[in-house]
């Protein structure tokens, strides 16, 4: 009951959203608050159900965005197909990286998947002839479905919802599923789970592919919203982001990647900063959280009688 | 110019870079093994070293290059102390990825005050070595480069000496095998932790200053420095000093190499490769010994 009704008020408000705060700037700001979402709850997967700490992560995001703007530029493919297969490749990316980088544990596993995220980045950056380099790929179309063409903010709010609703509905299944209580019981205790007979790599790797295709479908959103690329999506910034994002909204709960997505898009703007500015903001957030409320903000919210109760405690 | 001479100026170059990569990796693998803490901080007090040198000639034109090493180290050595003991010290005793977290947000916070205060110009170091060049046989290296191999060999003695012989050095490797038990004897856990990231601060600075004499600084050859000093420490097995200068020099070697073979855009991923492959055969690196994390 409390299930339903919890899905109920986020779609809510979900669709509320946009209707309240009618300015395309602010739509477009509700746009990038959803593509860093499902950015966030891809991350937090692997990082708060799973307890890896992946810097790679940010390698998926830009094999989202470069397969499907590529599949869009080059192959005229329409933008479910592009969508579907950019989030694909990421996984099958994951698949690999995972199956290599989790047979190591802990700072290892991060450095590894961090290597693998800058060597992908110097790909890109030096084959010319396909990804066209550092100049990027621009003009990548906006999506459309035979009549429906998502062209305006509020239509793209629409679409971006739709992946955020399904990515967060999977998580929270994948989280309550028995495959979620091996995974999380690997993060309590490996040894442990281990000895009952659960596969360590293969139920991680499973959290890993997961999270590289909800990755790689947030990098298809942002490659078809801002519609240029540039390889700098495959660096540690976006990974960094992604973790701080879950950090600052509850690690390892379902809406607190929600609530740091929001605070790291809106906050910025609230406070007119860009660049340089926007960074230090974004490092003081991080460190105010990290040593006064290490469990973020959404436990503390619902913790201090939230209407939300009954998340997993950190 | 024979063809091998070519090659071996090649390798020199790469000693050149491996010699800045080596400094970095000295104050990574010592907040690593000491403290037990990846710093994603390291690289921005690299750069400000660099950049605290840079003022400090353009502004006072009879400072000498050599004395501004020392005075980068000294003042960035203390700016880290500082921020480890106001960012990291307070939560040293919780799981390392909080550690770990606040350096982030730390390195978030120099990087965008380094772009404001800076701007994103590329700057060279104003040095008189630059001009002088030795020459053996077929091979040139200017005195400048000279300076930064030595400069690398003076701090890695003296690192080893104050590891080794000092009574700091002492606590610090007390601590390293056993924070608790360094503690119940008398060694304060805090001033282990402030001093420790305040002397790898130093040696990145020092680090920083001279690649900006010999290439240039900007202030976003921290996060690149730190990758590298990521793949020294891990080939040269982390918490390793020995270890992390010979990883050093393995690095620019075979970064320079690669980039005579393939061209400079894709040196930095031989680099990488090279870590990967250690990482999955060898992950306590090539001297290196294995413990949990």
């Amino acid at each position: 009951m409390r299930f339903t009704l919890r899905w109920s008020v986020l779609l809510l408000i979900f669709v509320a959203l946009p209707f309240i705060f009618t300015g395309d700037f602010v739509r477009g700001l509700l746009n990038q608050f959803l593509i860093f979402s499902v950015l966030a709850v891809g991350m937090n997967v692997v990082f708060g159900y799973m307890g890896h700490i992946p810097f790679g992560y940010a390698a998926f995001f830009g094999i989202g965005a470069y397969g499907s703007a590529l599949a869009a530029l080059k192959l005229g493919w329409p933008f479910w197909a592009t969508f579907i297969l950019g989030a694909i490749i990421a996984t099958l990316a994951g698949f690999f990286i995972g199956w290599i980088s989790l047979k190591l544990k802990g700072a290892y596993f991060a450095i590894t998947t961090f290597g693998f995220m800058a060597i992908l980045h110097v790909i890109c950056k030096n084959w010319v002839d396909f990804t066209r380099g550092p100049m990027g790929l621009y003009g990548i179309p906006r999506p459309s479905l035979v009549e429906l063409i998502f062209d305006t903010n509020l239509s793209y709010y629409f679409l971006a919802m739709a992946c955020l609703v399904l990515c967060l509905y999977f998580a929270d299944r994948l989280d309550r599923s028995p495959v979620g209580r091996a995974i999380s019981g690997t993060r309590e205790n490996e040894e442990l789970s281990q000895s009952i007979g659960i596969s360590i790599l293969r139920y991680q790797l499973v959290a890993f592919c997961v999270s590289s295709f909800m990755a790689g479908l947030a990098g298809a959103l942002y490659a078809h919203y801002f519609r240029s690329i540039v390889p700098d999506l495959m660096t540690a910034y976006y990974s960094l982001i992604a973790i701080v994002m879950v950090v600052v909204g509850g690690r390892g709960t379902l809406f607190g990647p929600l609530i740091g997505a929001l605070i790291f898009v809106i906050l910025p703007e609230y406070f007119g900063m860009t660049g340089p500015t926007r960074m230090l903001l974004f490092g003081i957030v991080t460190l105010v959280c990290i040593i006064g409320l290490p469990r973020g903000v959404w436990p503390a919210i619902s913790s201090a009688g939230g209407f939300f109760r009954g998340e997993k405690p950190v | 110019m024979p063809e091998w001479a070519l090659w071996i100026q090649y390798v020199l170059n790469g000693v050149v870079s491996g010699s800045t990569y080596a400094l970095l990796g000295l104050g990574l693998t010592l907040v690593f093994g000491i403290l037990w803490i990846i710093s994603f901080v390291h690289g921005e007090f690299f750069m400000l070293g660099g950049f605290l040198a840079f003022y400090l000639l353009s502004k006072f034109a009879d400072v000498p290059f050599l004395l501004s090493i020392p005075i980068a180290m000294v003042g960035v050595g203390l700016l880290g102390a500082l921020l480890g003991k106001l960012t990291i010290n307070p939560i040293r005793d919780r799981h390392w990825e909080f550690p770990m977290l606040s350096t982030f947000g730390l390195s978030f916070i120099l990087l965008s005050a380094a772009l404001m205060l800076f701007g994103g110009d590329y700057r060279t170091i104003p040095t008189p070595y630059n001009e002088t060049v030795f020459r053996f046989s077929h091979f040139f290296l200017s005195a400048q480069k000279s300076i930064v191999i030595l400069v690398t060999i003076l701090l890695f003695l003296a690192l080893r000496w104050i590891l080794i012989k000092t009574s700091f050095g002492r606590n610090l490797r007390a601590t390293a095998q056993d924070r608790v038990g360094a503690a119940a004897v008398g060694i304060s856990s805090s001033f282990i932790y402030t001093w420790t990231f305040g002397l790898a601060c130093a040696i990145a600075a020092a680090g920083g200053v001279l690649v900006g004499a010999v290439f240039n600084i900007d202030p976003y050859m921290g996060q690149t420095g730190l990758l590298k000093g990521w793949v020294v420490i891990i080939l040269g097995g982390m918490g390793n000093v020995t270890g992390a200068v010979i990883g050093g020099m393995t690095i620019g070697i075979v970064e320079a190499l690669g980039t005579g073979l393939l061209g400079s855009g894709w040196s930095e991923a031989i680099a990488l490769g090279v870590m990967i492959t250690i990482l999955l055969l060898k992950p306590q690196g090539l001297l290196g010994v294995k413990r949990g994390m």
